[in-house]
């Protein structure tokens, strides 16, 4: 089990986050904030990139940066803007980065060719990987996250730059891999996990706001989200989303109070929270 | 191991580098042209009849030679010369720097003890009569200075150059190709750049000794070597020129002959490097850009060369500093010897290298204990 235990990040006077306790166990955690919430350093401070300023992250009750390179055999990382060699294969970047990891030379190749397969990357294993599309090079990605068989697996807005076809896609691909593992996920799509993820973790002006599973979540907005097509209606609440339906514009609000007017109720989504949690934030 | 092999083809398949050899090998043979002395060749060709040790059987030998223009030059030169090391006084050099830089203390008394023990070998060269020997006669100093002063030079600024980027380039590439967070996060984590360290050593030492190889090859198809290979480089047509003390001989500690001479440049060339590769290594650990820390090195070095001239004057911390690895690189030409009035202690180079090493070695893995809890933002 993976524990974050009253961890802050400071640079200078800046604090990027501050006091989060959290706990890890096999599943999917999605962590939901907007950029620069500090997503990010968490994911970083877990990865032994960067190290915490106060407290302290315990894997199975010892301090990671104790555990070193036994920590870091566990763990798959695929980093925010993931990086590769445009001169390689994806074959050839695999194999260097399973030499990184520790993994046997001769279960090597077999291993690489496996996860090449898994995400439809086996016709081009042998292409420079200069010409590959975003979606192809976040395949690799994930290939090289998933190598060394990780009992915890991170991946920092591993959507980034993707199509919708490719999102969906790479959701499915991650879905299949979160059994008896824990995967950690950082967004701020929040489609990339409602559907996958069992708990969300939301953060606020660099401190953790919620943990919880987004049925839980969903459930604090219950009874306060309401559609409607009354424009003027609408706007005396706080305005969630705009769609268009039959030619009309519908229209969904939240109604922190009790609610007396024309609209219809809607279940609340984890859109909703995530909107209504950051409605004051600037989206970039 | 596995590792260190995926560093080291990593560097080896670089266009860069294999670009940069080739450009260095082309240099290398423009320059083995620039050596072309006929006179030099002709001795190398008759020096299997003549021997390489000049006297009285050498004499005769060159009387039968074929009667030419050089046959003549070789014979004026050679004949009734005497051995340069009679009655030469090595002491008088230390004293002539001692008065000349107004040295005095410790300074004035390693001065004077360099030479006291220059005077030992002067008193072994005058026995062995390696002053006799004949190298290219009068076109020694050419020749020499062509093979140590120019391609030995040039070989040694390659090997420099080569094994600081590939250093530098090799520490910052996971940077330049955003990959730093993916290598640093795995089970070998930082621990890489120990991997790095010795394949670019490797890399460095072995493309070094493979340019040596190929240009010395070359140089000795161009300007055959013949026996000369066998003559000591501290004969009496060798000499040194100083300010101070005037023309000297060339004298080296050990008794070298021009192929010893040719390796053990070659050796201590490769010391050099090796400081310099642990010197990138340690600036790469602190400066992710490769090319930022190229600039930061020259200028390091730049300022290790000018502080002697501009500052410290004839103190104890200038002949520290003349034990530096660019120091040694600018007194390359006379390595193994007494090295002149910038340093002060015999078999400066050896010592340089080894006291550079050991300098070197303890701030490398403090720097590299320093990266392991660096926050990589």
């Amino acid at each position: 089990m993976l524990i974050v235990d009253n961890v802050t990040k400071k640079y200078g006077n800046f604090t990027a986050l501050e006091d989060v306790s959290l706990e890890f166990q096999n599943g999917v955690y999605g962590l939901l904030a907007p950029n620069g919430a500090g997503k990010t350093t968490l994911i970083k401070m877990l990865t032994t990139l960067i190290f915490p300023t106060k407290g302290q992250i315990l894997y199975d009750g010892v301090e990671i940066t104790k555990l070193d390179e036994t920590y870091r055999e566990i763990i798959g990382y695929l980093p925010q803007d993931f990086g590769y060699y445009r001169n390689y294969s994806p074959l050839q970047f695999l194999i260097y980065i399973a030499a990184l990891k520790g993994i046997d030379s001769k279960t090597t190749k077999e291993k690489s060719l496996e996860l090449l397969e898994l995400v439809s990357l086996f016709d081009v294993k042998d292409k420079k990987m200069r010409k590959f599309s975003g979606g192809m090079i976040q395949r690799v990605g994930i290939a090289q996250a998933m190598l060394n068989n990780p009992k915890l697996l991170i991946l920092d807005e591993p959507t980034a730059g993707l199509d919708p076809k490719e999102r969906v896609r790479f959701r499915n691909l991650i879905a299949s891999l979160s059994k008896d593992r824990t995967v950690i996920l950082s967004t701020h799509i929040v489609s990339d996990i409602e559907t996958i993820a069992n708990h969300v973790i939301m953060f606020k002006d660099h401190k953790l706001l919620c943990n919880d599973s987004p049925f839980a979540l969903c459930g604090t907005l219950k009874g306060k989200v309401f559609e409607t097509t009354d424009e003027s209606e609408a706007n005396r609440y706080l305005v969630l989303t705009e769609r268009h339906e039959d030619g009309k514009s519908v229209i969904r609000f939240i109604c922190e109070d009790e609610y007396t007017g024309s609209a219809t109720a809607a279940n609340p989504t984890l859109e909703d929270v995530f909107l209504y949690v950051y409605r004051e934030t600037e989206f970039s | 191991m596995n590792i260190v092999k995926h560093e080291h083809k990593k560097i080896i398949t670089s266009p860069s580098l294999i670009g940069f050899v080739i450009t260095c090998i082309l240099l290398n043979i423009l320059l083995v042209f620039s050596a072309r002395n006929s006179y030099a060749d002709y001795i190398a060709e008759v020096s299997y009849k003549t021997g390489v040790r000049m006297g009285a059987e050498f004499d005769r030998q060159v009387e039968n030679l074929t009667p030419s223009e050089y046959s003549v030059w070789l014979q004026m030169q050679t004949e009734g010369i005497t051995d340069v090391f009679d009655d030469y006084n090595a002491k008088l050099i230390g004293e002539a720097y001692v008065n000349a830089f107004n040295l005095y203390g410790i300074i004035a008394n390693l001065m004077v003890d360099k030479y006291e023990r220059l005077q030992t070998v002067v008193e072994r060269n005058t026995k062995t009569g390696v002053g006799m020997d004949l190298y290219f006669a009068g076109a020694t100093y050419d020749r020499h200075t062509q093979l140590f002063r120019v391609i030995m030079t040039v070989l040694l600024f390659e090997g420099i150059l080569l094994i600081s980027l590939t250093m530098l380039l090799s520490l910052g590439h996971e940077f330049n190709t955003k990959t730093e967070f993916t290598v640093y996060a795995t089970k070998t984590g930082r621990r890489v750049n120990r991997a790095k360290l010795i394949s670019c050593i490797l890399t460095g030492l072995l493309i070094y000794i493979f340019l040596s190889i190929v240009t010395l090859l070359f140089f000795f198809l161009i300007n055959p070597l013949g026996a000369i290979g066998g003559s000591s480089v501290s004969s009496g047509f060798n000499y040194v020129h100083d300010l101070v003390a005037g023309v000297r001989p060339f004298i080296t500690w050990f008794d070298l002959n021009v192929i010893g001479y040719v390796i053990a440049t070659v050796c201590a060339s490769a010391g050099v490097i090796l400081c310099f590769g642990i010197l990138s290594y340690i600036t790469g650990l602190w400066i992710r850009n490769g090319y930022i820390g190229f600039l930061i090195i020259a200028l390091i070095n730049f300022a290790i060369f000018v502080l002697p001239f501009t500052i410290l004057g004839t103190t104890l911390p200038t002949y520290f500093l003349t034990l530096s690895p660019i120091w040694i690189v600018l007194q390359q030409g006379v390595w193994f010897t007494d090295g002149g009035s910038n340093v002060l202690l015999p078999h400066f180079e050896i010592v340089g290298i080894i006291a550079s090493l050991v300098i070197l070695a303890p701030i490398a893995t403090l720097s590299s204990s320093r990266f392991k809890r660096k926050n990589l933002v």
